[in-house]
C-alpha cells in the first residue's frame, strides 16, 4: 500500500482507517531532531578525528557547552517567534539596551548604583517589555514582524549608545559572577541555565495551551482564529517571551564579560537565525521546537570551536563555516518536505 | 543649550544651501574664522575626545567651533560639510575623519573648489594624493606598524622567560588597514625573536565576546600558551576573560591597542602588559592647527615636502611602568600640546 | 415531523452589485439528514457562511433551538453546537490530530496546570470512535487522507457539542465525497446515517446519486433563492436538475452520440511497465482518439500509473512509447514536449497558475508560437487566449482575468484549454469534473469529445462509474496493481456500473 493510511471496507473492521506508524521509529521519525543529531554527531565525529581525539576532551566539551549557552538562550527565545511564522530581528538592539542597563544598575564604575540581583527581574522586564511592544506593533498595528523589530532594534541600539555615550562601563564585584562563571559537576552553570530555560519552554511547547496556539498559528493563522485561538494574545507573548530571552541572555554576556557597552549586542542575530535553521526550525513557521533551537546553537557551536580546534585558516573558516552549514540545512530538508510547508 | 543652537545653525545652515544655493550671500563672512571638525560620531568615547580636544584648543586661540557628526552616513557627512561652508561663507578651517576612505575624495573635491584648508585623518584610498589638491594640508595617521611592534616587544619582554615561549594572537577584521599595520609590526618582531613561536591566530572582528569565544577555543588546542597579543583593547579583554576562567591570568598577559580605561586598569592590576594610546584630543589639535596655520598663510602648504603632506605619527606607548604617568597626563587632564613644530613626532612618510 | 432544531427566516445578504441570498427560508429539524443543491453561485456557501458566523446576514432571523441567537464566529457556532467541515479543510495542518481535536479547549485537561496527554488521549480515542476512526492520535493532520481530515472534523465538532451539552448539534458537509474514493464515500455515508440519531447534517454535494440516497430532505438554491423544498425519497434526479439549472439538462449527459470509433494509429504504447509494490508490469495501447477509462480502488495503482505516463514518476522497468518513440521515464518536461498533456486533480496546487491570468495560462505552453522577432507578441497572445476561451467557453469578464478569482468548471476549462492550444496527442485527465456544477460538467464533456474528434488519445479517471461508462470507449479495470479486466464501452451499448463493480472490489 502506498500511504500509511489504509482505507478499508466498513464490513471488515470497526474501525475503516487507521494509522500503521510503528511505535518504535516513530519518536525518533517526529522529534524533528534526527537530522540534527546526526548533523551533530558527524560535526563532531570530524573533528574529533581531525583533533586526535582532544576535541572531545573534558576541557574541550566544558568549552564548547558554556559559548553554546548564551547563542542557545537567544536562539530559544527567537525561534518561537519564527514557528509563528514571523521574525525578530531585534536582538541585538534589545541586548544592547539590557546590557547598557545592566552597566548602569549592577554595582558599576561609574556611579553608585548597586541593585544587587534585582538586576535579574529588571533585565528580564527591559527585554519583556521591548518584546511585548514589538508584538503590539505587530498585531494591532498591522506593521510585519521584519519591519518592527528592525525598527525597534534601530531605536534600542540607537537609545543604548546615547545613554552610555558609546562607553564601555566596567562592573564591579557583580553578585552573579560566580554563578555565571561556575561549574556543577563539571558542567558549566551557564549551560545548566540554558538547559533549564530549554526544559521550561519545550514543557510549554508540549503541555500547554499556548504552546497548541502557537503552533496553531503557525500552521494556519487564519483557521487558528476561526477556531477561536486568540492569535494576537498569544504573538504579543511570544514576542515578550523572546525579549525575556535577550534580556537575560544580554545579563550574562554582561557579568561574563564582566562590563557593560552597548557594542556587546553586535554580531548576535546573524548567529542566533543560523541556530534556528540549522537546527530544523521551518523558516515558513509552524514546524520545530526549542529542542531544534538549542540543537541548533549547539551545532553551530561546535563547529565554530572545532575550526579553531583544527586550526583551519581564519580565512577559510567562514567559506568552511557556510558550507557546514549549508550541508546541515540540506540533511534536515527532508523531513521538512513530510512537514507542511508554507 | 549651546550645542542645541549650534544644531539650530547647521540646519538652518542646510536649508540655505538648499534655498540659495551655495553662495554663503545669506550671512555675511566673519572677520575671524572658524574652526570646524567632521567626525563620526559623539557615541565614541574616542571620538568624543575629538570634540574636547578641540574645544580645548578653540577656547585657547579663542576662535569658534563648530561640530559635524556623520553617524555611519556618507551623505550626512559631506551635506554638513557643505552647509558649514557655505554658512561660513568658506571662511573656515576643517579637521575631518572620514566616515569611510572613498569620502575623502567627495570632501576634498567640494573643499579645495571653496578654498578651505582642511587635514584629514585616519582613512583615505591609498592612490589618491593630497598634493593633487592645494588646499588638502595633510593626511595623518598614526603609525599602526609601530604600535604593533612596541606591544609585541613588550609582550615578549613579559614572557616566563623573555624573549622565548609560545603566543597565540587576535587579529581584527582582516583587511582593515589598521589591523594589517599592526599585524605587520607584530611579525616584525616576531622575526628578529625566533624564541617565540606564534603557535595560532584567530580574527575576532574587534569584538569582545568574539575574542572571549576565540580565545577559550585556542586555549584549548594550546593550553601551554606564555602570552596573547591582541589588535585592539577590546578583544584583549575579551581574551583576559578567557585566561581568567582557564586559571591563566597574570600568568599569561595580554596586549592590546587603543588604549581604553579598562585596559589601562588591566595594566595596572598585572593582567595585561601594553597597549598604544590613540590621544584623540591631540589629533584634533594638531589637525587644526596646521589647517588654520594654512588658512592664516602660517604655513605654506605648496612649499612642504610630500613626505609632510601624507605621514604618520607614533601614538603614546603605554606600559606598567608609565601607565599611572599616561592616564594622570593624558586621561585625567588635558596636556598642553606644543602645537609649534607640526612635524615634530613625524615617523614615516605614507606611500 | 420532529422538532426544528434550527430556523433562518427571510435571510438577505447583498453584496455590491449582486444579491447573494434573497429572502431566504431555511429551516433543519432534529435528526435529520438535508440535502442542499444549486449552481455554483446559487448562494449554497453564503448561507452556510451564516449558518456558522463567518459572514453576518442583512436581514432576517437565526433561531436556534427556539431561541434567538446572533452567532459571532464559527468558533461561537461550534460552542453552540453548529459546525461546518469545509471543502478545503479547517484544520490546521502541522498540529497533530489530537490537537487538532482539542484546539481551544484543552482547559478541561489540566492536571497541575499541564495538558495530561493521558486524559486527551482517552478523550481523543472516544471521539474519534463515534466517527470509527482508529488513528495514531500522533499524527500531524498534513500527513493523513482527506477522509481522516473530515472525521476528525466531525468528531471535533460533536466532541464540543457534548462538551458545551447541546442537543442535536447541526453539522455542515461542504462537498465532503469530492476527495474521497468510493469506499471512503459509502462509509461516510452510513456514518452519517448513524449519527442521525444524535444530529442534523445538512450535505452539500453536486453529485445529485448521492444526495438523493442519503437524505431525508433536499433544498434546491437557484440564483440566491430557494426554488423548491422536497422528500427526498419522492425526487428524481432529472427533475432536481431541472430545478437546479433551470432547464431540462440534456438526456444524454455523456455526448454518447459524439462518441468517436478509436483511429487506427497507436499514439500511446506500454510494455512491461511497472513500479515496485505498486502495480506489476503493464501493456496496454490507447489509439488516436481513444478514450480510456482506468477504474479501480485506491491502492490499485491507476493513479501512479497515469503518473508514471505523464513524466511524474518514474517506472522501475518496461518502456513507455508516444506515436513508436520511447520517452525518457519520470521526465515530465520530455513528456509535455512529446505531447502528453496531463490535468491533475488537484487543479488548484497542480494544474493552473492560480496568481496569473487566463490569458497567461492558457498561452503557456505555446508561448513560442507566439513570437514575432524572437519576442512575444500581445496581440498574437491575445488573439490566441481569445479564440480559446470562446472554444472552451469559459465565463470570464476578459482574459486578463485572474484564474484565482474564476469558479471551479472555469477553472478547469481553463486547464483543458491550455492543453487544447498546445498540440498534444495524449491528454491524462484525473478526475477532471470533480467540484464542478451541473452546467460545467457538460461543457467539460463537451471538451472531451472534441480532443477525441481531433485525435487527441485520452486516459481518464473519473468521480463516478457512470461517468467512466459514459465517456470512455474502452475501459480497463485494475485491481492490487495488476489490470484484471478489459472493458469496451461503445455508444448506446455501455455496459452497466453492476457489471463492472464485481471487477473492480
Amino acid at each position: 500500500m502506498p500511504n500509511t493510511v489504509t482505507s478499508m471496507l466498513p464490513h471488515r473492521s470497526t474501525s475503516w482507517l487507521s494509522t500503521s506508524a510503528t511505535k518504535g521509529r516513530k519518536w525518533f521519525q517526529r522529534s524533528g531532531i534526527s537530522g540534527q543529531l546526526l548533523a551533530l554527531i558527524i560535526v563532531m565525529g570530524i573533528f574529533t578525528i581531525g583533533t586526535r581525539g582532544k576535541y572531545l576532551s573534558l576541557v574541550n566539551l566544558q568549552v564548547i557547552l558554556s559559548l553554546a549557552a548564551i547563542p542557545a538562550i537567544i536562539a530559544i527565545g527567537l525561534h518561537q517567534v519564527v514557528v509563528l511564522g514571523a521574525i525578530d530581528l531585534s536582538v541585538e538592539g534589545v541586548v544592547a539596551f539590557c546590557v547598557v542597563i545592566v552597566g548602569f544598575l549592577a554595582h558599576n564604575k561609574f556611579n553608585a548604583n548597586d541593585v544587587g540581583l534585582w538586576i535579574i527581574p529588571i533585565t528580564a522586564g527591559v527585554g519583556g517589555g521591548a518584546g511585548v511592544i514589538n508584538g503590539l506593533l505587530n498585531t494591532k498595528l498591522k506593521i510585519p514582524s521584519f519591519i518592527s523589530t528592525l525598527g525597534m532594534s534601530w531605536v534600542l541600539w540607537g537609545l543604548a549608545v546615547f545613554v552610555s555615550k558609546g562607553q564601555t562601563i566596567p562592573l564591579l564585584n557583580n553578585p552573579l559572577r560566580a554563578v555565571v562563571n561556575g561549574y556543577v559537576l563539571g558542567i558549566p552553570n551557564l549551560a545548566i541555565i540554558a538547559f533549564l530555560i530549554f526544559a521550561i519552554i519545550q514543557l510549554v511547547q508540549d503541555r500547554t495551551r499556548f504552546g497548541r496556539y502557537l503552533y496553531a498559528i503557525g500552521g494556519d493563522e487564519v483557521l487558528s482564529a476561526q477556531a477561536g485561538v486568540k492569535v494576537h494574545q498569544t504573538k504579543i507573548f511570544v514576542f515578550g517571551i523572546a525579549g525575556v530571552l535577550y534580556g537575560l541572555a544580554a545579563l550574562f554576556l554582561a557579568v561574563k564579560l564582566d562590563s557593560a557597552q552597548a557594542i556587546t549586542g553586535n554580531n548576535l542575530l546573524f548567529p542566533a537565525v543560523t541556530a534556528v535553521a540549522v537546527g530544523g526550525v521551518a523558516l515558513t513557521g509552524g514546524i520545530g521546537g526549542a529542542k531544534n533551537a538549542a540543537l541548533g546553537a549547539l551545532i553551530v557551536t561546535a563547529l565554530n570551536d572545532g575550526l579553531i580546534l583544527l586550526d583551519v585558516n581564519p580565512y577559510a573558516q567562514q567559506a568552511v563555516n557556510g558550507a557546514v552549514l549549508v550541508v546541515a540545512v540540506a540533511l534536515t530538508i527532508d523531513r521538512k518536505k513530510l512537514g507542511f510547508i508554507k | 543649550m549651546k550645542t542645541s543652537i549650534r544644531r539650530l545653525g547647521e540646519i538652518v545652515g542646510v536649508f540655505g544651501t538648499i534655498l540659495l544655493g551655495a553662495s554663503g550671500s545669506a550671512e555675511a563672512a566673519p572677520a575671524s574664522p572658524t574652526l570646524a571638525i567632521s567626525i563620526r560620531t559623539l557615541s565614541s568615547p574616542y571620538q568624543v575626545m575629538y570634540k574636547v580636544g578641540a574645544e580645548a584648543y578653540a577656547k585657547q586661540i579663542g576662535l569658534p567651533l563648530d561640530v559635524l557628526t556623520t553617524e555611519a552616513n556618507s551623505a550626512k557627512g559631506l551635506t554638513d560639510i557643505k552647509a558649514e561652508v557655505a554658512r561660513t561663507g568658506g571662511n573656515v578651517a576643517f579637521f575631518i575623519d572620514p566616515n569611510d576612505a572613498s569620502d575623502a575624495v567627495p570632501i576634498a573635491k567640494t573643499l579645495d573648489a571653496a578654498g578651505v584648508y582642511f587635514v584629514t585623518w585616519w582613512s583615505k584610498p591609498a592612490e589618491i594624493k593630497v598634493w593633487d589638491y592645494p588646499h588638502w594640508v595633510a593626511h595623518v595617521s598614526f603609525d599602526g606598524v609601530a604600535a604593533g611592534v612596541y606591544t609585541a616587544t613588550e609582550l615578549l619582554n613579559t614572557l616566563k622567560t623573555p624573549g622565548q615561549g609560545k603566543i597565540i594572537a587576535l587579529q581584527g577584521r582582516l583587511g582593515d588597514t589598521p589591523n594589517a599595520e599592526r599585524w605587520q609590526g607584530l611579525n616584525q618582531v616576531l622575526s628578529k625573536n625566533p624564541g617565540v613561536q606564534l603557535v595560532q591566530w584567530e580574527s575576532a572582528q574587534w569584538d569582545r565576546t568574539q575574542a572571549y569565544n576565540d580565545t577559550k577555543a585556542m586555549l584549548v588546542a594550546h593550553p601551554d600558551v606564555d602570552g596573547v597579543w591582541t589588535a585592539n583593547d577590546d578583544m584583549a579583554m575579551g581574551a583576559i576573560q578567557a585566561l581568567q576562567e582557564a586559571g591563566l591570568a597574570k600568568k599569561v598577559l595580554v596586549t592590546g591597542c587603543d588604549g581604553i580605561p579598562e585596559m589601562f586598569d588591566a595594566i595596572k592590576s598585572g593582567l595585561a602588559a601594553a597597549t598604544v594610546f590613540n590621544d584623540g584630543k591631540y589629533q584634533a589639535q594638531l589637525g587644526l592647527a596646521m589647517a588654520l596655520a594654512a588658512k592664516q598663510g602660517k604655513l605654506n602648504v605648496a612649499s612642504l615636502p610630500h613626505k609632510y603632506r601624507q605621514f604618520e605619527i607614533p601614538a603614546v606607548n603605554v606600559n606598567r611602568d608609565n601607565v599611572n604617568q599616561i592616564v594622570h597626563d593624558y586621561i585625567e587632564n588635558t596636556p598642553t600640546y606644543d602645537l609649534s613644530d607640526f612635524f615634530g613626532k613625524w615617523s614615516v612618510a605614507m606611500p | 415531523m420532529s422538532a426544528a432544531v434550527l430556523e433562518l427566516q427571510r435571510i438577505t445578504k447583498r453584496y455590491p452589485g449582486v444579491v447573494a441570498l434573497d429572502g431566504v427560508d431555511f429551516t433543519v429539524y432534529e435528526n435529520e439528514i438535508l440535502g442542499l443543491v444549486g449552481e455554483n453561485g446559487a448562494g449554497k456557501s453564503t448561507l452556510m457562511k451564516i449558518l456558522i458566523g463567518l459572514i453576518q446576514p442583512d436581514q432576517g432571523t437565526y433561531r436556534l433551538r427556539g431561541a434567538p441567537v446572533v452567532i459571532k464566529n464559527p468558533a461561537h457556532a461550534a460552542n453552540l453546537g453548529v459546525g461546518m467541515v469545509f471543502q478545503e479543510g479547517c484544520l490546521v495542518p502541522n498540529l497533530s490530530i489530537m490537537e487538532n481535536l482539542f484546539l481551544c479547549h484543552e482547559i478541561g485537561f489540566r492536571h497541575f496546570g499541564f495538558l495530561s496527554k493521558r486524559k486527551m488521549r482517552d478523550a481523543a480515542h472516544a471521539a474519534l470512535g463515534t466517527v470509527k476512526v482508529a488513528a495514531d492520535l500522533d499524527t500531524p493532520v498534513s500527513e493523513t487522507t482527506p477522509a481522516v481530515r473530515q472525521m476528525i472534523e466531525i468528531a471535533r465538532l460533536l466532541w464540543l457539542s457534548k462538551l458545551y451539552q447541546q442537543r442535536n448539534p447541526v453539522l455542515i458537509l461542504d462537498e465532503p465525497t469530492t476527495v474521497l474514493t468510493d469506499d471512503e464515500r459509502n462509509t461516510l455515508f452510513s456514518i452519517a446515517t448513524e449519527l442521525k440519531s444524535q444530529a442534523s447534517i445538512i450535505l452539500i454535494s453536486h453529485r445529485l446519486q448521492e444526495i438523493v440516497e442519503t437524505s431525508d430532505r433536499i433544498l434546491i438554491m437557484k440564483d440566491g433563492k430557494r426554488v423548491a423544498n422536497i422528500q427526498a425519497r419522492h425526487a428524481g434526479i432529472p427533475e432536481i436538475e431541472q430545478m437546479m439549472v433551470g432547464h431540462a439538462f440534456a438526456a444524454d449527459r455523456f455526448r454518447e452520440d459524439e462518441q468517436i470509433p478509436p483511429g487506427d494509429q497507436v499514439t500511446l504504447t506500454l510494455e512491461n511497465v511497472s513500479k515496485r509494490g505498486v502495480f506489476e508490469p503493464l501493456n496496454f495501447e490507447v489509439r488516436q482518439g481513444e478514450i480510456i477509462s482506468l477504474v479501480g480502488l485506491v491502492g490499485s495503482g491507476k493513479e501512479a500509473l497515469c503518473r508514471c505516463i505523464a513524466g511524474l514518476e518514474k517506472p522501475d522497468t518496461g518502456s513507455i512509447k508516444l506515436a513508436g518513440k520511447r520517452l525518457t521515464p519520470g521526465s515530465p518536461s520530455e513528456a509535455v514536449r512529446a505531447g502528453i498533456g496531463h490535468i491533475p486533480i488537484d487543479r488548484r496546487s497542480d494544474g493552473l497558475a492560480l496568481g496569473m491570468t487566463i490569458a497567461e495560462n492558457v498561452n503557456l505552453l505555446v508561448l513560442d508560437h507566439l513570437k514575432v522577432g524572437g519576442f512575444i507578441s500581445p496581440q498574437r497572445e491575445k488573439k490566441n487566449a481569445l479564440r480559446w476561451i470562446q472554444d472552451c467557453r469559459i465565463k470570464a469578464p476578459s482574459p486578463s482575468t485572474m484564474c484565482v478569482n474564476l469558479s471551479g468548471g472555469n477553472q478547469q476549462k481553463t486547464v483543458i484549454a491550455k492543453w487544447l492550444s498546445s498540440k498534444i496527442h495524449l491528454l491524462v485527465l484525473d478526475h477532471p469534473t470533480r467540484g464542478v456544477d451541473v452546467g460545467a460538467k457538460d461543457e467539460i464533456y463537451r471538451l472531451i469529445r472534441q480532443l477525441a474528434r481531433t485525435g487527441v488519445g485520452m486516459i481518464i479517471m473519473c468521480d463516478t462509474l457512470e461517468e467512466d461508462i459514459g465517456l470512455c470507449g474502452r475501459m480497463l479495470i485494475m485491481k492490487d496493481g495488476q489490470l484484471v479486466n478489459e472493458v469496451n464501452c461503445p455508444p448506446y451499448r455501455k455496459p452497466s456500473p453492476s457489471d463492472i463493480i464485481s471487477s473492480i472490489v
